[in-house]
């Protein structure tokens, strides 16, 4: 888990200083959730490289009519 | 007949045979609005005179014998994050306040060529996201069952309204489930098509690879006809992808010969685990659940249990792609007016900005591997039956309680997986809130999904009106 800093840190690399200065609790409760949203998605370590494991919606080109 | 409760079967039947008019009906609804608002909030915008002027001309066009259809003068109240050309799109929030929009969104183009009154903005979460909230320009919509309680949202004044008898048909949008709640908590109808099935141009968007405009209505019916309206292919939209049916509502009542529902012989599988073992809903709401299943049984249907992927996995795709997508159409406006947020939308799009793009992209593989399965699911029956919301609507005054009741819902997986579904009543509780539940059907199978729909409401004499108004 993150500290409180290194939440700071990140939202101000994001360009949140704004946000940080106005309303930091929001700022944390936000990266906290975050945080808790990532831990959901679960084990990552077996990489999925099959073609059906494109990320949806897969890119397309137009194609002229 | 009560204006309030007409469905649009009866509006329509009324301006044939003479008994109603646009104007009659605009006005005895516009008089409701004025009685109730000061304790529903479910609108942003509405304006008595334009709204009047519109049934006026529809008049107009019936007496010289053009009619546009079964939507012809019939009014339709639209969420205040889409485009009404003249008319602010606030999304609720004193970001966009003063954005009045210059154009027609594509939905509100296609209502009106049905005939349709555009009959005002409703009340929202804002941005779609992240309420009910105290600390906006207006404050939340309340519930017509019990004004004390929340009436679900995002598209909070839609359901409202569409309960408390101010219109027959509202648009909403459900990025999570947010037209398919307020129906829940408020004992409607809420569709949400299949995933590009209605254009969102000129929609304010929440994430795009999830976002849906549907429809909320006090009928099954109603839901379909309104949707027959907005269908249709549009350039404009990325996602929009041609209807393959004309008329969604075309099977309603079929194969219902006397004595017959007109589900015979269908499969339907009941996810049971979502209720049971996923979340832990109350008694009463799986003894609703378990009673309309058998229902539909005893009304011919084959039911049998079936099992998808844990909720939970449907949830963790969402919230991130919902957070990701929104904070990149959030990101210069949190940077530069952050403060003009409320916390709540402030906190839920700004959860974006703390993800990391290989998040993004595990959360659209997982999804991939939901999509998979929910269409495995499909092999094994033609339509699900499943819980929407766990819990009656929560109190308004206890923002903790509905904090934790939001997430409490199983409409979230079709939202990722892009299947159309519908949420409906399924009795009331022993406090007298709506309880709820859900079907889904396969990709573009509308008509279906609505005839099973429909032959559960018939069998269970829907909808009930709510208490508050009825005196009105």
């Amino acid at each position: 888990m993150a500290t409180d800093n290194e939440i700071i840190a990140t939202a101000e690399a994001a360009g949140l200083g704004r946000a940080v200065a106005e309303c930091r609790e929001d700022v944390i409760a936000a990266a906290r959730s975050a945080e808790t949203f990532r831990a959901g998605l679960g084990d990552r370590s077996e990489p999925r490289v099959e073609p059906t494991s494109e990320p949806w919606p897969p890119m397309r080109v137009k194609v002229p009519s | 007949m009560d204006p309030a409760v007409m469905t649009v079967d009866e509006i329509s039947a009324g301006y044939r045979t003479g008994g109603l008019s646009p104007s009659s009906l605009v006005s005895s609804l516009s008089a409701r609005i004025a009685a109730l608002e000061p304790v529903l909030h479910a609108m942003i915008t509405f304006d008595a005179s334009a709204v009047l002027a519109d049934a006026e001309a529809c008049e107009a066009e019936m007496a010289a014998g053009v009619d546009l259809g079964p939507l012809h003068g019939v009014p339709v109240a639209v969420k205040d994050i889409i485009d009404v050309k003249g008319v602010p799109t606030s999304c609720a929030s004193a970001v966009t306040a003063n954005h009045v929009a210059d154009a027609d969104a594509e939905i509100i183009r296609r209502l009106r060529a049905a005939g349709a009154i555009i009959f005002g903005k409703t009340n929202t979460h804002e941005f779609a996201c992240g309420g009910p909230s105290f600390d906006l320009p207006l404050p939340p919509a309340a519930n017509p069952w019990n004004t004390a309680h929340h009436p679900g949202g995002s598209s909070s004044g839609s359901g409202a309204g569409v309960a408390a008898g101010l219109f027959p048909l509202a648009l909403g949008t459900d990025t999570g489930g947010s037209v398919r709640h307020p129906a829940s908590a408020c004992g409607i109808v809420g569709l949400k098509p299949t995933y590009g099935l209605v254009s969102r141009a000129g929609v304010f968007p929440l994430a795009q690879s999830l976002d849906c405009v549907g429809g909320l209505a006090r009928t099954v019916k109603d839901a379909g006809l309104l949707l027959n309206a907005l269908v249709g292919r549009d350039d404009a939209d990325p996602a929009s992808i041609a209807c393959p049916w004309d008329d969604c509502t075309r099977d309603i009542g079929q194969g219902g010969l006397e004595g017959k529902s007109g589900i015979e012989g269908l499969r339907i599988g009941f996810v049971r685990h979502f209720h049971t073992e996923d979340l832990e809903a109350p008694v009463e709401t799986v003894a609703a659940l378990d009673a309309a299943a058998d229902l539909l049984r005893e009304a011919g249907a084959i039911v049998s249990q079936i099992r998808l992927p844990r909720l939970d996995s449907f949830f963790a795709a969402n919230r991130v792609l919902m957070s990701a997508e929104g904070f990149s159409i959030h990101a210069s406006m949190l940077r530069t007016r952050p403060e003009a947020y409320g916390s709540l939308a402030r906190r839920a799009l700004m959860a974006g900005a703390f993800l990391s793009a290989e998040d993004y992209i595990a959360a659209q593989k997982l999804r991939l591997q939901l999509m998979d399965a929910m269409e495995r699911a499909f092999d094994a029956c033609d339509i699900l039956l499943l819980a929407s919301s766990m819990e009656p609507a929560s109190r308004l005054d206890q923002p903790a309680e509905t904090r934790r009741t939001y997430t409490r819902q199983a409409r979230t997986p079709f939202s990722v997986t892009g299947h159309p579904a519908l949420a409906m009543m399924a009795g009331l509780s022993s406090a007298g809130l709506p309880l709820s539940l859900q079907f889904a059907a396969r990709n573009f199978e509308e008509p279906l999904l609505l005839r099973v729909a429909a032959a559960y409401e018939a069998l269970q004499g829907y909808p009930i009106r709510p208490p508050l108004g009825r005196e009105i």
